[in-house]
Protein backbone atom coordinates (compact mmCIF):
# COMPACT_ATOMS: atom_id res chain seq x y z
CA UNK A 1 0.00 0.00 0.00
CA UNK A 2 2.82 1.90 0.45
CA UNK A 3 4.10 1.80 -3.12
CA UNK A 4 0.70 2.81 -4.16
CA UNK A 5 0.42 6.20 -2.13
CA UNK A 6 4.17 6.89 -3.34
CA UNK A 7 2.85 6.74 -6.89
CA UNK A 8 0.08 8.91 -6.28
CA UNK A 9 2.32 11.14 -5.38
CA UNK A 10 4.05 11.54 -8.44
CA UNK A 11 0.62 12.91 -9.52
CA UNK A 12 0.70 16.37 -7.51
CA UNK A 13 0.83 15.11 -4.04
CA UNK A 14 -1.48 17.25 -2.40
CA UNK A 15 0.36 18.11 0.95
CA UNK A 16 -1.46 18.79 4.24
CA UNK A 17 -0.28 21.52 5.61
CA UNK A 18 0.62 22.21 9.73
CA UNK A 19 -2.36 24.81 9.58
CA UNK A 20 -4.86 22.39 8.14
CA UNK A 21 -3.21 19.66 10.45
CA UNK A 22 -4.12 21.84 13.29
CA UNK A 23 -7.29 22.58 12.68
CA UNK A 24 -8.37 19.13 12.28
CA UNK A 25 -6.43 18.21 15.98
CA UNK A 26 -8.83 20.54 17.47
CA UNK A 27 -12.20 19.97 15.56
CA UNK A 28 -11.41 16.50 16.83
CA UNK A 29 -11.38 15.20 14.02
CA UNK A 30 -9.25 11.91 14.89
CA UNK A 31 -10.58 9.68 17.44
CA UNK A 32 -9.40 9.58 20.99
CA UNK A 33 -7.44 6.24 20.44
CA UNK A 34 -5.21 7.53 16.95
CA UNK A 35 -1.89 9.23 16.77
CA UNK A 36 -1.12 10.52 13.93
CA UNK A 37 1.56 12.70 12.98
CA UNK A 38 2.09 15.17 10.17
CA UNK A 39 5.34 14.22 8.09
CA UNK A 40 6.08 16.12 4.91
CA UNK A 41 2.64 16.57 4.02
CA UNK A 42 0.91 13.17 4.71
CA UNK A 43 -0.44 11.61 7.49
CA UNK A 44 1.50 8.79 9.19
CA UNK A 45 0.35 6.63 11.80
CA UNK A 46 1.78 7.03 15.79
CA UNK A 47 1.29 3.51 17.34
CA UNK A 48 0.70 4.44 20.44
CA UNK A 49 3.46 4.04 23.06
CA UNK A 50 1.24 1.76 25.47
CA UNK A 51 3.60 -1.18 26.07
CA UNK A 52 5.90 -1.47 29.57
CA UNK A 53 8.84 -1.16 28.67
CA UNK A 54 8.45 1.89 25.82
CA UNK A 55 6.40 3.75 28.34
CA UNK A 56 8.24 2.65 31.52
CA UNK A 57 11.68 4.05 29.50
CA UNK A 58 10.01 7.38 28.55
CA UNK A 59 9.43 7.56 32.46
CA UNK A 60 12.71 6.95 33.82
CA UNK A 61 14.08 8.48 30.82
CA UNK A 62 11.87 11.65 32.21
CA UNK A 63 12.66 11.68 35.84
CA UNK A 64 16.44 11.74 35.46
CA UNK A 65 16.14 14.53 32.61
CA UNK A 66 14.01 16.65 34.84
CA UNK A 67 15.86 16.09 37.67
CA UNK A 68 19.53 17.11 36.35
CA UNK A 69 17.95 19.58 33.62
CA UNK A 70 15.14 20.84 35.87
CA UNK A 71 14.26 24.42 35.31
CA UNK A 72 16.95 24.81 32.24
CA UNK A 73 14.82 23.56 29.97
CA UNK A 74 11.20 22.44 29.22
CA UNK A 75 10.37 18.65 28.80
CA UNK A 76 7.70 17.99 26.34
CA UNK A 77 6.84 14.64 27.20
CA UNK A 78 4.72 13.03 23.51
CA UNK A 79 3.53 16.27 22.60
CA UNK A 80 3.23 18.01 19.03
CA UNK A 81 6.59 20.18 17.64
CA UNK A 82 6.55 21.88 14.34
CA UNK A 83 9.13 21.13 12.24
CA UNK A 84 8.24 22.63 8.96
CA UNK A 85 4.83 24.15 7.36
CA UNK A 86 4.06 20.55 6.31
CA UNK A 87 5.40 18.66 9.33
CA UNK A 88 4.38 17.84 12.89
CA UNK A 89 5.59 15.21 15.10
CA UNK A 90 5.08 13.75 18.31
CA UNK A 91 8.61 12.58 19.46
CA UNK A 92 8.68 10.47 22.96
CA UNK A 93 10.99 13.25 24.49
CA UNK A 94 11.51 16.83 23.24
CA UNK A 95 14.08 18.82 25.34
CA UNK A 96 12.85 22.81 24.52
CA UNK A 97 14.04 26.10 25.59
CA UNK A 98 12.66 27.33 28.30
CA UNK A 99 11.09 29.66 26.76
CA UNK A 100 9.18 31.14 30.28
CA UNK A 101 5.80 30.43 29.30
CA UNK A 102 5.77 26.94 28.21
CA UNK A 103 4.49 27.22 24.77
CA UNK A 104 0.92 28.03 25.73
CA UNK A 105 0.87 30.24 23.47
CA UNK A 106 2.12 28.37 19.49
CA UNK A 107 3.71 25.38 19.80
CA UNK A 108 7.34 24.63 20.09
CA UNK A 109 8.90 25.17 16.42
CA UNK A 110 12.15 24.13 15.44
CA UNK A 111 14.55 26.93 16.63
CA UNK A 112 12.27 25.98 20.10
CA UNK A 113 14.47 22.56 20.41
CA UNK A 114 17.52 21.48 22.25
CA UNK A 115 17.50 17.34 21.34
CA UNK A 116 14.38 15.13 21.02
CA UNK A 117 14.18 11.40 22.09
CA UNK A 118 12.99 8.58 20.34
CA UNK A 119 12.29 5.33 22.59
CA UNK A 120 12.60 2.75 20.35
CA UNK A 121 10.98 -0.62 19.99
CA UNK A 122 9.65 -2.19 17.32
CA UNK A 123 9.58 0.97 15.78
CA UNK A 124 13.95 1.32 15.90
CA UNK A 125 13.88 0.97 11.90
CA UNK A 126 11.12 3.84 11.42
CA UNK A 127 13.65 5.75 13.83
CA UNK A 128 16.43 5.10 12.46
CA UNK A 129 15.07 5.73 8.88
CA UNK A 130 12.40 8.21 8.44
CA UNK A 131 12.60 10.22 11.10
CA UNK A 132 15.90 10.59 11.79
CA UNK A 133 15.96 11.87 8.29
CA UNK A 134 13.24 14.03 9.17
CA UNK A 135 14.83 15.32 12.12
CA UNK A 136 18.20 15.79 10.30
CA UNK A 137 16.51 17.89 7.58
CA UNK A 138 14.41 19.93 9.99
CA UNK A 139 18.20 20.82 11.92
CA UNK A 140 17.22 19.48 15.32
CA UNK A 141 20.27 19.64 16.76
CA UNK A 142 20.69 16.85 18.64
CA UNK A 143 18.78 13.33 18.11
CA UNK A 144 19.12 10.28 20.53
CA UNK A 145 17.53 7.00 19.97
CA UNK A 146 16.81 4.24 23.30
CA UNK A 147 16.88 1.09 21.83
CA UNK A 148 14.70 -0.88 24.87
CA UNK A 149 15.79 -4.50 22.98
CA UNK A 150 19.17 -3.82 22.55
CA UNK A 151 20.14 -1.97 25.98
CA UNK A 152 22.01 0.87 24.37
CA UNK A 153 21.26 4.64 23.03
CA UNK A 154 21.97 5.70 19.38
CA UNK A 155 23.47 9.67 19.48
CA UNK A 156 23.77 11.68 16.61
CA UNK A 157 24.22 15.37 16.37
CA UNK A 158 25.16 17.82 13.75
CA UNK A 159 22.21 17.62 11.23
CA UNK A 160 24.12 18.05 7.67
CA UNK A 161 21.20 17.77 5.08
CA UNK A 162 19.59 14.15 5.72
CA UNK A 163 21.68 13.33 8.23
CA UNK A 164 23.24 13.78 11.39
CA UNK A 165 27.46 14.11 10.76
CA UNK A 166 28.43 12.32 14.01
CA UNK A 167 26.75 9.93 15.15
CA UNK A 168 28.13 7.31 17.89
CA UNK A 169 26.68 4.25 20.20
CA UNK A 170 26.63 4.69 24.01
CA UNK A 171 26.39 0.95 26.32
CA UNK A 172 25.17 0.04 29.53
CA UNK A 173 28.21 1.36 31.85
CA UNK A 174 28.41 4.51 29.51
CA UNK A 175 28.19 8.15 30.05
CA UNK A 176 26.08 10.49 27.73
CA UNK A 177 25.68 14.05 27.98
CA UNK A 178 23.81 16.61 25.54
CA UNK A 179 25.74 18.77 23.46
CA UNK A 180 23.74 22.01 24.63
CA UNK A 181 24.47 20.94 28.22
CA UNK A 182 27.85 19.44 28.07
CA UNK A 183 28.06 19.51 31.94
CA UNK A 184 25.00 17.66 32.63
CA UNK A 185 26.37 14.10 32.75
CA UNK A 186 23.88 11.23 32.73
CA UNK A 187 24.87 6.76 32.86
CA UNK A 188 23.10 5.14 30.90
CA UNK A 189 22.47 3.10 33.06
CA UNK A 190 20.08 5.06 34.71
CA UNK A 191 18.00 6.59 31.97
CA UNK A 192 17.98 2.95 30.49
CA UNK A 193 16.57 1.83 34.25
CA UNK B 1 -23.70 5.27 8.09
CA UNK B 2 -24.95 2.57 5.45
CA UNK B 3 -21.49 1.49 4.31
CA UNK B 4 -23.02 -0.71 1.86
CA UNK B 5 -25.17 2.09 0.10
CA UNK B 6 -21.92 4.26 0.45
CA UNK B 7 -19.10 2.41 -0.75
CA UNK B 8 -20.95 -0.32 -3.19
CA UNK B 9 -19.77 -3.87 -2.54
CA UNK B 10 -15.77 -2.78 -2.01
CA UNK B 11 -15.70 -3.43 1.93
CA UNK B 12 -13.08 -5.63 1.60
CA UNK B 13 -11.21 -3.60 -0.70
CA UNK B 14 -8.42 -2.65 1.34
CA UNK B 15 -7.52 -3.45 5.28
CA UNK B 16 -6.72 -0.13 5.82
CA UNK B 17 -7.77 -0.33 9.35
CA UNK B 18 -5.48 -2.61 10.10
CA UNK B 19 -2.24 -0.85 8.59
CA UNK B 20 -3.07 2.22 11.09
CA UNK B 21 -1.53 0.63 14.49
CA UNK B 22 1.98 0.57 12.46
CA UNK B 23 4.31 3.05 13.70
CA UNK B 24 5.22 4.86 10.53
CA UNK B 25 2.30 3.55 8.32
CA UNK B 26 0.93 6.20 6.25
CA UNK B 27 -2.39 7.10 7.60
CA UNK B 28 -4.89 6.70 4.81
CA UNK B 29 -7.58 8.78 4.59
CA UNK B 30 -11.06 7.01 4.12
CA UNK B 31 -14.26 8.75 1.65
CA UNK B 32 -15.35 9.26 5.48
CA UNK B 33 -12.24 11.46 6.35
CA UNK B 34 -12.21 13.45 3.69
CA UNK B 35 -15.97 14.42 4.16
CA UNK B 36 -15.24 15.54 7.71
CA UNK B 37 -12.68 17.35 6.16
CA UNK B 38 -14.94 19.09 3.65
CA UNK B 39 -17.45 20.08 6.95
CA UNK B 40 -14.81 21.17 9.06
CA UNK B 41 -14.12 23.53 6.03
CA UNK B 42 -10.34 22.87 5.72
CA UNK B 43 -10.02 23.11 2.31
CA UNK B 44 -10.31 26.52 0.00
CA UNK B 45 -13.94 26.26 -1.48
CA UNK B 46 -12.37 26.33 -4.87
CA UNK B 47 -9.75 23.80 -4.57
CA UNK B 48 -10.13 20.88 -6.74
CA UNK B 49 -8.92 17.72 -4.88
CA UNK B 50 -8.91 14.09 -5.35
CA UNK B 51 -8.25 11.08 -2.68
CA UNK B 52 -6.29 8.67 -4.91
CA UNK B 53 -6.01 5.47 -2.21
CA UNK B 54 -6.12 7.60 0.91
CA UNK B 55 -3.82 10.34 -0.57
CA UNK B 56 -4.80 13.80 -1.69
CA UNK B 57 -3.83 14.73 -5.38
CA UNK B 58 -4.28 18.20 -6.63
CA UNK B 59 -6.83 18.02 -9.49
CA UNK B 60 -5.42 20.03 -12.38
CA UNK B 61 -8.11 21.97 -14.06
CA UNK B 62 -8.94 21.90 -18.27
CA UNK B 63 -6.33 23.95 -19.62
CA UNK B 64 -6.00 25.22 -23.12
CA UNK B 65 -8.20 25.29 -26.07
CA UNK B 66 -8.32 21.87 -27.15
CA UNK B 67 -9.23 20.59 -23.85
CA UNK B 68 -11.35 23.33 -22.74
CA UNK B 69 -13.35 22.81 -25.93
CA UNK B 70 -13.44 18.80 -25.95
CA UNK B 71 -14.32 18.87 -22.02
CA UNK B 72 -17.45 20.52 -22.83
CA UNK B 73 -18.25 18.87 -26.72
CA UNK B 74 -17.60 15.19 -25.44
CA UNK B 75 -20.77 14.89 -23.21
CA UNK B 76 -22.75 17.48 -24.91
CA UNK B 77 -22.97 14.87 -28.04
CA UNK B 78 -22.91 12.01 -25.75
CA UNK B 79 -26.23 13.99 -24.13
CA UNK B 80 -27.60 15.24 -27.32
CA UNK B 81 -28.23 11.12 -28.20
CA UNK B 82 -28.82 9.52 -24.82
CA UNK B 83 -31.01 11.94 -23.73
CA UNK B 84 -33.18 10.44 -20.92
CA UNK B 85 -31.81 7.08 -20.52
CA UNK B 86 -28.47 7.67 -18.66
CA UNK B 87 -27.52 10.83 -15.95
CA UNK B 88 -24.61 12.26 -17.22
CA UNK B 89 -21.98 14.49 -14.87
CA UNK B 90 -18.55 15.98 -15.80
CA UNK B 91 -16.21 16.34 -13.40
CA UNK B 92 -18.08 14.96 -10.75
CA UNK B 93 -17.31 12.85 -7.93
CA UNK B 94 -17.45 9.08 -7.70
CA UNK B 95 -16.63 7.22 -4.86
CA UNK B 96 -14.23 4.36 -6.57
CA UNK B 97 -13.82 2.81 -2.78
CA UNK B 98 -13.37 3.62 0.53
CA UNK B 99 -9.89 5.88 -0.08
CA UNK B 100 -10.61 7.07 -3.41
CA UNK B 101 -12.53 9.58 -5.03
CA UNK B 102 -11.93 10.38 -8.27
CA UNK B 103 -13.95 13.04 -10.40
CA UNK B 104 -14.06 11.67 -14.37
CA UNK B 105 -14.38 14.05 -17.27
CA UNK B 106 -17.69 12.39 -17.76
CA UNK B 107 -19.30 9.81 -15.72
CA UNK B 108 -22.50 7.90 -17.50
CA UNK B 109 -24.59 6.66 -14.79
CA UNK B 110 -27.83 4.45 -14.38
CA UNK B 111 -30.89 6.69 -14.12
CA UNK B 112 -32.05 6.95 -10.40
CA UNK B 113 -34.66 8.88 -8.71
CA UNK B 114 -32.80 10.53 -6.37
CA UNK B 115 -30.69 11.80 -9.18
CA UNK B 116 -27.79 10.80 -7.06
CA UNK B 117 -27.96 13.26 -4.29
CA UNK B 118 -25.27 10.94 -3.05
CA UNK B 119 -22.47 10.96 -4.64
CA UNK B 120 -22.16 7.67 -7.20
CA UNK B 121 -20.65 4.36 -6.25
CA UNK B 122 -19.35 1.73 -8.97
CA UNK B 123 -22.31 -0.16 -9.06
CA UNK B 124 -24.15 2.86 -10.21
CA UNK B 125 -21.92 3.61 -13.19
CA UNK B 126 -22.14 2.42 -16.96
CA UNK B 127 -19.19 4.14 -17.69
CA UNK B 128 -16.16 6.90 -17.24
CA UNK B 129 -14.54 9.24 -19.50
CA UNK B 130 -11.46 10.59 -19.05
CA UNK B 131 -10.24 13.20 -21.69
CA UNK B 132 -6.75 13.81 -21.61
CA UNK B 133 -4.20 16.17 -23.70
CA UNK B 134 -1.40 15.92 -20.53
CA UNK B 135 -2.66 13.38 -18.39
CA UNK B 136 -2.83 10.42 -20.47
CA UNK B 137 0.02 8.62 -18.88
CA UNK B 138 -1.82 8.82 -16.02
CA UNK B 139 -5.13 8.03 -17.66
CA UNK B 140 -3.79 4.93 -19.30
CA UNK B 141 -2.26 3.83 -16.29
CA UNK B 142 -3.09 4.86 -12.67
CA UNK B 143 -6.84 5.59 -13.49
CA UNK B 144 -7.53 2.80 -15.24
CA UNK B 145 -6.34 0.65 -12.38
CA UNK B 146 -8.33 1.82 -10.03
CA UNK B 147 -11.72 1.97 -12.00
CA UNK B 148 -10.79 -1.65 -13.10
CA UNK B 149 -10.32 -2.84 -9.89
CA UNK B 150 -13.54 -0.73 -8.88
CA UNK B 151 -15.46 -2.83 -11.05
CA UNK B 152 -16.54 0.25 -13.35
CA UNK B 153 -18.03 -1.63 -16.39
CA UNK B 154 -16.17 0.19 -19.04
CA UNK B 155 -13.78 3.14 -19.57
CA UNK B 156 -12.86 5.31 -22.48
CA UNK B 157 -10.27 7.49 -22.01
CA UNK B 158 -10.00 10.60 -25.17
CA UNK B 159 -7.00 11.19 -26.39
CA UNK B 160 -8.17 15.23 -28.19
CA UNK B 161 -4.70 15.91 -29.77
CA UNK B 162 -4.44 12.77 -31.34
CA UNK B 163 -8.13 12.09 -32.11
CA UNK B 164 -8.85 8.74 -31.14
CA UNK B 165 -10.55 6.80 -28.24
CA UNK B 166 -9.50 4.02 -26.61
CA UNK B 167 -12.00 2.07 -24.62
CA UNK B 168 -11.86 -0.50 -21.90
CA UNK B 169 -14.35 -3.27 -21.10
CA UNK B 170 -14.89 -6.12 -19.10
CA UNK B 171 -12.85 -5.17 -16.06
CA UNK B 172 -10.27 -7.61 -14.62
CA UNK B 173 -8.50 -7.12 -12.05
CA UNK B 174 -6.14 -4.19 -11.73
CA UNK B 175 -7.06 -4.14 -16.58
CA UNK B 176 -9.28 -4.87 -18.46
CA UNK B 177 -9.95 -7.55 -20.39
CA UNK B 178 -11.05 -5.76 -23.51
CA UNK B 179 -9.06 -2.40 -24.95
CA UNK B 180 -9.77 -1.05 -28.43
CA UNK B 181 -8.74 1.81 -30.04
CA UNK B 182 -10.87 4.10 -32.73
CA UNK B 183 -10.28 7.20 -34.89
CA UNK B 184 -11.40 9.34 -37.31
CA UNK B 185 -15.04 8.06 -38.94
CA UNK B 186 -14.64 4.94 -36.72
CA UNK B 187 -17.82 3.67 -34.94
CA UNK B 188 -18.04 3.76 -31.23
CA UNK B 189 -20.99 2.69 -28.43
CA UNK B 190 -21.13 2.33 -24.89
CA UNK B 191 -21.98 -1.06 -24.07
CA UNK B 192 -25.39 0.04 -22.15
CA UNK B 193 -26.51 1.39 -24.69
CA UNK B 194 -25.55 -0.43 -28.32
CA UNK B 195 -28.03 0.70 -29.96
CA UNK B 196 -26.51 4.40 -30.06
CA UNK B 197 -23.80 4.52 -32.53
CA UNK B 198 -21.55 8.07 -32.52
CA UNK B 199 -18.41 8.08 -34.51
CA UNK B 200 -15.14 9.70 -33.15
CA UNK B 201 -15.37 12.42 -35.82
CA UNK B 202 -18.91 13.60 -33.95
CA UNK B 203 -17.81 13.26 -30.29
CA UNK B 204 -14.77 15.44 -30.86
CA UNK B 205 -16.00 17.52 -33.98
Amino acid sequence: MRASVDVAAQHARRPITVDEFDRLVNTGFFGPDERVDLIEGILVSHAPPHNPPHAGTTACLTRFLGERLGRRVVLWIQLPVVLSDRTELEPDIAILVDSGHFYKEKLPHVTDVHAVIEVADSSLWYDRGEKLRVYAEAGIPEYWIVDVAKQRLHLYAEPRGRRYATQRLAHRGGIVSFRAFPDVVFSVDELLG
Amino acid sequence: MDTTRQYGNHDDMVDFKSMTTVDGAPRLITVEDFDRMIAADIFDEDERIELVEGAFVSYAPPQGDEHAYAVWRFPEAIRERLGARAILRAQSPVIVSKITVLEPDLTVLRPREDRYRRRPVPADVLAVVEIGVSSLARDRSQKLRLYAESGIPEYWVVDVLGRRIETFRQPAGAAYAVPRAVAGGDSIAFEAFPDVVFSVDELLG
